[in-house]
């Protein structure tokens, strides 16, 4: 099932490119990249690190398509 | 299993009997005609044909080179400013331009080996075709090398040389989960292209095995691929399922 995400939005708030988020989660600037067009769904290891970095809940960043954004 | 898979399944093996034969019954009509002796001499013929081709395919292979070695400089060149902007945009087309030069450079150190195998059967080709095969293969090598040092340059977390033996498991040990993926889904697709090849290849061989034109040991070395690819996936899925992908 595709996800929506706003790692884009959220990173672009904390001030972060795509080389430092990745650094903070501990992927590379590829997967960084790749979350953001929606070619890859992070694991959960993953999405809880993204949420961690921006002291948010995973589902405020991640959300299955058709479900309403907070 | 539904009765309509079954008869798909018949009807083509039954489909592709009736197209064996009609080109079997063709072609040894044809061949009948021209007689052994001059089978034989078909294939001394095609034996220094492809020995005299095999020259040119690697002076071809350096050209391919020369274009391997300009997507490098694209790519160094692109990523410098990539490095410098950071824009996703630009990362975008290095890694492009990189990608495209570590294709070229590894379809050019496998079609010179190749090239370099076929002038192997003619010992005039061998001489001059070898100083060509070793300049192709060592130039394969550097530019392979220049290709993962400018893609390590955009990406610091990947790790290996293409000098050390076990490059490609310190490379994938260097990858994350995405990166992971991408080579799992690459790696399945590749599998089933070969599968397809190992079974239509065996259609014309067999042809050209009735007549003479390819020897018992191209069979060998066709099962012995095949078989060695089916065992080693066999083996490794059933770590997998064990835990044990290591």
């Amino acid at each position: 099932m595709p996800l929506q995400n706003r790692l884009k939005e959220y990173r672009a708030r904390h001030g972060l490119n795509q080389g430092q988020m990745g650094q903070l989660v501990g992927v590379s600037r590829q997967t960084i990249s790749l979350i953001e067009r929606g070619d890859y769904n992070p694991s959960v290891t993953l999405a809880l690190r993204i949420a961690a970095v921006f002291g948010v809940q995973v589902e405020d960043i991640f959300s299955l398509t058709g479900e309403e954004e907070p | 299993m539904k009765k309509h898979v079954y008869l798909k399944f018949a009807g083509t093996l039954i489909f592709f009997a009736l197209v064996g034969a009609a080109i079997g019954y063709g072609s040894g009509a044809l061949l009948s005609d021209l007689g052994v002796a001059k089978i034989y001499d078909l294939r001394r013929w095609l034996a220094q044909l492809a020995s005299q081709a095999a020259f040119w395919v690697l002076a071809a292979d350096l050209a391919l080179l020369a274009v391997g070695f300009l997507f490098c400089l694209r790519g160094k060149n692109l990523g410098a400013r990539a490095l410098e902007k950071e824009t996703d945009r630009l990362y975008e087309k290095a890694e492009e331009a990189l990608c495209r030069a570590m294709t070229l450079a590894n379809i050019s150190v496998v079609l010179g080996m190749a090239a370099f195998g076929v002038a192997c059967c003619d010992a005039d080709v061998l001489l001059r075709s070898l100083p060509l095969f070793l300049l192709a293969e060592g130039l394969g090598m550097v530019l392979q090398h220049l290709t993962v040092r400018r893609t390590q340059a955009l990406n610091p977390e990947k790790k290996g040389s293409v000098f050390e033996a076990r490059f490609v498991r310190q490379w994938y040990d260097s990858c994350d989960e995405a990166q992971r993926e991408q080579i799992g889904w690459a790696a399945f697709k590749s599998f089933r292209v070969m599968q397809s090849l190992f079974a239509w290849a065996f259609v014309p061989l067999a042809l050209l095995g009735c007549y003479g034109l390819v020897g018992p040991l191209v069979f060998l070395v066709w099962g012995g691929l095949w078989m060695v690819q089916i065992v080693s996936y066999s083996v490794y899925a059933r770590k997998a399922e064990k835990g044990q992908m290591k």
